[in-house]
């Protein structure tokens, strides 16, 4: 756990340990994410319907970039 | 204390239960259903409540509607399709039947746009106008969203992300997907059947 950004998953009523989950690494997606809304809000509240469409785009770019999947953080799917 | 002789191995990630993205979807999805269904309730509790005619110029044509609902029901099939074929391991029957679902989502929303066009009335007209641009106007913003969803999906798709066994992405795409179906068979029954019933 002091290699990384690893914490414990535990059973649900003992929280006996019982399973390692590999938590992202920092990131400034979330950052222009909320730049992006801030723009759009800008856009919506005077009137600039071009700005809002910016907005938007970054708002779809920042979404599609922080959520791109990075292998080392693969969960088990089922 | 685990020591250096009992320490045990913990797995990391494992895939024994249900992907939480996978959860994340079936709440996003219970969210807007809800929405969905306090916009049907205004719907149907001004209709009872209006001293006019509901509509008020009469039951909403069906020439573009129906049409556009069966090009909505197939596209859920060749969602359906290409889901089923990733699962199967087929990545030619995911790429062709995503890009299927996405041509034919494009295809509702601009029939849409001319069926609003087309008519006589604005969503300032009055309650029903409002109504029925606010529930249509909702339904075709998350087909816009599923859209999305779609094009990335596809991206990843196309890049070769997915396998028979890790496909998440394509799963939740397609459970939106056929939610946005649902949603419009209630709206089209709703909005456009019951008025020429009742």
């Amino acid at each position: 756990l002091d290699k990384g950004r690893d914490t414990f998953g535990t059973t649900p009523l003992d929280a006996e340990p019982d399973e390692i989950l590999r938590m992202p690494e920092d990131t400034m997606w979330p950052f222009f994410l909320s730049l992006s809304i801030l723009v759009i809000c800008y856009g919506l509240v005077f009137g600039l319907a071009w700005l809002g469409i910016v907005g938007a785009v970054a708002l779809f770019v920042t979404i599609v970039g922080w959520f791109w999947p990075r292998p080392a953080l693969a969960v088990g799917e089922v | 204390m685990a020591t250096a002789s009992n320490a045990y191995v913990l797995p990391i990630n494992p895939a024994e239960r249900r992907n939480p993205g996978w959860w994340a979807m079936v709440l996003i999805i219970a969210t807007e259903a809800m929405l969905f269904a306090y916009l049907l309730f205004a719907y149907f509790y001004l209709g009872s409540m209006a001293n006019t005619p509901w509509p008020p110029s009469g039951p909403p044509e069906l020439k573009l509607v129906v049409p556009n609902t069966i090009v909505l029901l197939v596209s859920s099939g060749t969602m359906w399709w290409a889901e089923s074929g990733i699962r199967a391991g087929s990545q030619l029957r995911l790429r062709i039947g995503m890009l299927l679902t996405l041509l034919l989502g494009i295809a509702f929303l601009v029939v849409q746009g001319i069926e609003y066009s087309k008519k006589d009335f604005a969503m300032q007209s009055n309650a029903y106008g409002s109504l029925f641009f606010t529930i249509t106007g909702f339904h075709g913003a998350h087909v816009f969203v599923g859209l999305l969803f779609n094009v990335v999906v596809e991206l990843r798709a196309w890049l070769g992300h997915f396998t028979a066994e890790r496909h998440l992405a394509v799963t939740n795409a397609a459970m939106y997907w056929h939610f946005v179906d649902i949603v419009w068979l209630v709206v089209f029954t709703s909005l456009y059947l019951v008025p020429h019933v009742m």
